[in-house]
């Protein structure tokens, strides 16, 4: 091939093509990598290789290790980009090095792939540790109320294949409870998990309604004193009334429901709750006396399978990531406030569709 | 009149769940005492030691191998018999790292609760 074609071929490849003799004076410097180096080929033949990048150390480092004998590739960074480089001393008879030949690729395009490769790795290695360590919790959390039903109807059984007289009905109306329990419980996981499988696929679809936001309130809390009372954490509501919107009941029960037996697993009495109203938004707080939730961890809570309180707890980590959806959904916003040792409190605002007061 | 037998101690931090082991235990002609996490249970050997201790590992304020390593140390509790109650599939494992003598995996039936008692030498009648 012709010097002149095979020129153009190197100039026309992202690549530094160069020779030095054995002080480091440049005696060849080819390639279309040259530009964006914002030199032209051939501009710097005949000056110091070491003088042009005396303020590159690494490229100082590189040129002295080829001149001193050593065949090696290395890589590194200049202007911005990154080169990969193949440093080939020739030698004289007697065993001095009479030049250096180097090829230089620019490999900035392939590093910012690899670096963007290695940090979604990272990202996916994380997802599967959290989506396992999720399972493992999400059998324990299934694996309890499970066990609680199926030992209780094996005695029940046991009861009714016996000899014994039959429950009295008192008893009969307590051991159903009982049972009933343990199945709202499995229900509740279980419909978590499907809310967070359509979440994830953003298929969470709200059927809107005319509600008194107040009344809900006071519903849910009502529903759940049992739960509180067995706990022996003191309950507190003070809702406004006649604070309607245009919401998805369910959607809203759950995100009630979740804030509240988050409060009563993780908090400590009284537990609060608030519903205050201006004529645009409803401001509901949940608010506990627990250990509260230290500040790098407030916005993780909020995130998928993310749990902070000690395994054993209870819950799966989905409960805050399905209210936060379910209330953005609403076109709203959730927070936290908290202060570690003095416990947690949990905002919701919420946009008012219809007009809180009519004239 | 024998004295009465002395009783076994549940450790479950979830009410439900030892409720209805306590009247599991009681359908076996056992008394017992509960304690919700580790903490309670090694007040309640102080004040009542247990013929054998039936442990959830996955607790709150003293999980179960805080309590172990606990009993352990101490010569009034170290003897008492341990049966772990997982509800992964490790039950197993755990029980030989805890150095339980027998192991339940919720959920329990009544059939193995009674075996692994019998292995702690707690008979059920």
């Amino acid at each position: 091939m012709e010097l002149a074609a095979f020129r153009a071929v190197v100039n026309g490849l992202p690549v530094v093509l160069f020779a030095l003799d054995a002080r480091g004076k440049i005696l060849l410097s080819e390639g279309g990598g040259l530009q964006p180096l914002g030199f032209t080929p051939g501009q710097v033949v005949g000056t110091s290789a070491l003088e042009l990048y005396r303020e590159v150390p690494w490229i100082v480092d590189s040129l002295k290790r080829a001149l001193s004998g050593e065949s090696f590739t290395g890589r590194g960074e200049v202007s911005g980009l990154t080169f990969e480089t193949t440093y080939v001393p020739v030698f004289a008879r007697d065993g001095q090095v009479l030049e250096v030949l180097g090829l230089s690729i620019d490999i900035t395009e392939r590093t910012r792939a690899e670096r963007e490769r290695e940090l979604l790795i990272g990202k996916l290695n994380e997802a599967l540790g959290l989506r396992d360590a999720f399972l493992a919790i999400a059998s324990h959390e299934l694996r309890t109320p499970l066990s609680t039903l199926s030992l209780k109807l094996e005695l029940l059984l046991r009861r009714a294949q016996g000899r014994e007289a039959m429950l009295p009905a008192a008893d009969v109306a307590r051991e159903l409870s009982y049972l009933a329990r343990q199945c709202t419980r499995l229900i509740r996981l279980v419909n978590d998990l499907f809310d967070v499988a359509h979440i994830s696929r953003g298929r969470l679809k709200l059927i809107r309604e005319p509600i008194d936001l107040g009344e809900l309130i006071v519903e849910i809390t009502d529903g759940m004193r049992g739960e509180f009372e067995r706990a022996g954490v003191a309950l507190q509501v003070q809702a406004v009334r006649d604070v309607r919107g245009s919401f998805d009941r369910t959607r809203m029960e759950q995100v009630l429901h979740n804030l509240l037996a988050n409060a009563l697993r993780h908090g400590a009495g009284p537990v609060e709750v608030t519903l205050t109203c201006d004529p645009l938004h409803a401001r509901l707080c949940v608010s506990d006396h627990g250990p509260g939730i230290p500040k790098d961890q407030q916005e993780r809570v909020f995130d998928r399978f993310v749990r902070i309180a000690p395994v054993g707890l209870g819950g799966l980590g989905l409960g805050l990531h399905i209210c936060r959806s379910i209330v953005e959904a609403h076109g709203g916003r959730i927070w936290v406030e908290s202060q570690p040792g003095h416990g947690s409190a949990f905002h919701v605002l919420l946009p008012l569709r219809a007009p809180v007061r009519v004239r | 009149m024998s004295p009465r037998p002395d009783p076994v101690l549940i450790v479950e931090d979830d009410t439900d769940m030892a409720e209805v082991l306590q009247q599991a235990l009681e359908s076996l002609g056992l008394r017992s005492n509960v304690a919700l996490n580790g903490r309670e249970a090694l007040a309640e050997i102080a004040r009542e030691p247990p013929r054998a201790i039936l442990l959830d590992v996955m607790m709150p304020v003293m999980d179960g191998w805080q309590f172990r390593a606990e009993q352990l140390r101490r010569p009034e509790a170290c003897a008492i018999p341990v049966i772990v109650m997982t509800a992964d599939g490790r039950a197993r494992e755990k029980a030989i790292q805890l150095r339980a003598i027998g192991w339940l995996r919720k959920p329990v039936s009544i059939e193995a609760l009674k075996l692994e008692l019998g292995r702690a030498d707690v008979d059920c009648g």
